[in-house]
């Protein structure tokens, strides 16, 4: 086997910001070259790979493709967040147990409680007929949900939404502060471990998953705190931020395209579902980067990786491959069955919060079109985006329109 | 026909079921169980329908 020399692309940049599509198009502009890039920027190296079956393939095989390294911009991380970075087959017991908690028929029974807690925040903005979509819904809604599924009290919302905030979004710059962001992720870490401590020393059981998690065993025997511990943070990080940046992607989308948006309010006030609305919504505008380490030399469409390299898949460039799907670069609300898009990952690591994810996409969908069905970005607002490890909006500011304006 | 299904590759995205529910349930982790040993001729079209959602391409069908 011959493989043709290495060209390393020194341009591209995991972090940055710009306007609202730069992140995903700048992978599409990518993929129209090649498949598969080494990047080098002055900082880290990784390689890039951009074709929708080749992420699929390369996701599936995590014994090639290890889960100790989830970003190059953490190439040692401090701490391995559970289950996320293990490895099967340690990885596969801790995602049964999260599994029972996040399945389809559980996600019904959280219902109720997410529609109540979303017309809320509804109700808020209606009557002020405007609102900044990331801080009054995006940011709160996902994360009320998170502290109601672990049975913690709703009034610790603004610490952690300013501990998410420190987390996933890049500093004023536009860069990448790893002291911030680790200084973050500990503080999370000391929340859960003073509260998994509370809870123990009471002695009590409540009907929430963080009490639940407490009886796990890993093994035939109890999860060490620590490890639960690590666990909690996880379901933090990554159930929160993806979810509000899938609402703000979605939610300026609409906005920006008025066809898109009546159909979308068509379909609420027809009582039908929106499953198919949510999925395509997700695939257009994935907003993870996942990231792994090569544990063995494997050749990738004429690539050579070697173990130890990291390799970024930008999953939204994955979903855009038009070798996937017809018409794949564009939005198609009305596709007549919903692409097998990748924005939940595949192979084990697959997101476990994908069911929580579409209940709370759909329910924001319904509740939000039923009561305001029109809606746009104030004339004269530049709205910009960031990208690393997910790409999200600083802010979005929207204009309701009222019946009597339309 | 008939449907099989790859169990080391099924990860439970359960889109099999949003797809065809009369074809293929999942279990209460979100994994497939097929309902049907031989899909019946009215069922063959959401049989294909819910093998296609699959993000894995765990489903196969064998005509």
């Amino acid at each position: 086997m011959t493989l043709a020399p290495e060209t390393t692309n020194t341009e591209h940049r995991l972090v940055g910001t710009g306007h609202v599509g730069e992140g995903a198009d700048r992978y599409d502009r990518l993929r129209a070259t090649g498949s598969v890039f080494k990047v080098a920027e002055p900082d880290r190296e990784y390689w890039v790979v951009l074709d929708h079956d080749l992420v699929r393939q390369c996701l599936q095989d995590a014994t090639t493709f290890s889960s100790s390294v989830i970003s190059p911009l953490n190439p040692e991380p401090p701490f391995a967040m559970i289950p996320i970075q293990l490895d099967p087959p340690e990885h596969t017991q801790w995602k049964m147990l999260l599994a029972r908690y996040f399945s389809p028929r559980q996600m019904e029974a959280l219902r109720p409680g997410l529609e109540a807690r979303c017309r809320e925040l509804i109700a808020d903005i209606k009557a002020r007929g405007e609102c900044d979509l990331l801080h009054d819904f995006a940011l709160k809604f996902p994360t009320a949900a998170f502290l109601e599924l672990m049975g913690l009290p709703l009034d610790q919302l603004p610490t952690f939404l300013e501990w998410e905030k420190q987390i996933t979004t890049p500093d004023d710059k536009g860069g990448f502060d790893e002291e911030r962001q680790v200084g973050a992720m500990f503080a999370v870490v000391g929340y859960f471990a003073e509260e998994i401590s509370r809870r123990r020393n009471a002695g009590t059981h409540t009907d929430d998953l963080l009490s639940d998690m407490l009886t796990w065993e890993i093994d035939g025997v109890p999860a060490p705190d620590d490890a639960l511990i690590n666990c909690c943070v996880l379901l933090f990080l990554a159930g929160l931020d993806t979810v509000t940046s899938t609402l703000a992607f979605s939610w300026h989308h609409l906005a920006t395209h008025a066809a898109d948006r009546a159909h979308v309010a068509a379909t609420v006030a027809r009582g039908e579902a929106t499953d198919g609305i949510v999925e395509e919504l997700l695939r257009y505008y994935a907003v993870p980067e996942v990231g792994r380490k090569v544990t063995r030399d494997v050749e990738l469409d004429g690539h050579l990786l070697r173990a130890g390299d990291l390799v970024v898949f930008p999953l939204v460039t994955a979903n855009r491959d038009g070798s996937f799907l017809a018409d794949a670069d564009r939005v198609v609300l009305d596709r007549a069955q919903a692409a097998p898009h990748l924005t939940f990952g595949a192979g084990p690591h697959r997101c476990v919060g994908s069911h929580l994810a579409r209940i709370e996409l759909n329910i924001a969908l319904v509740e939000w079109h039923r009561e305001l069905p029109d809606y746009v970005v104030p004339e004269g607002v530049e709205v910009s985006s960031y990208w690393g490890n997910i790409h999200g909006m600083y802010d979005l500011p929207l204009q309701v329109v009222d019946g009597a304006d339309r | 026909v008939k449907v099989t299904v790859d169990r080391s590759v099924c990860q439970g995205h359960a889109q099999c079921n949003a797809a065809a529910p009369d074809v293929y349930e999942v279990d209460d982790l979100g994994y497939v169980e097929l309902l049907h040993g031989e899909v019946p001729v009215d069922l063959e079209a959401d049989a294909r329908l819910g093998a296609s959602a699959c993000p894995e391409r765990a489903l196969r069908l064998l005509d």
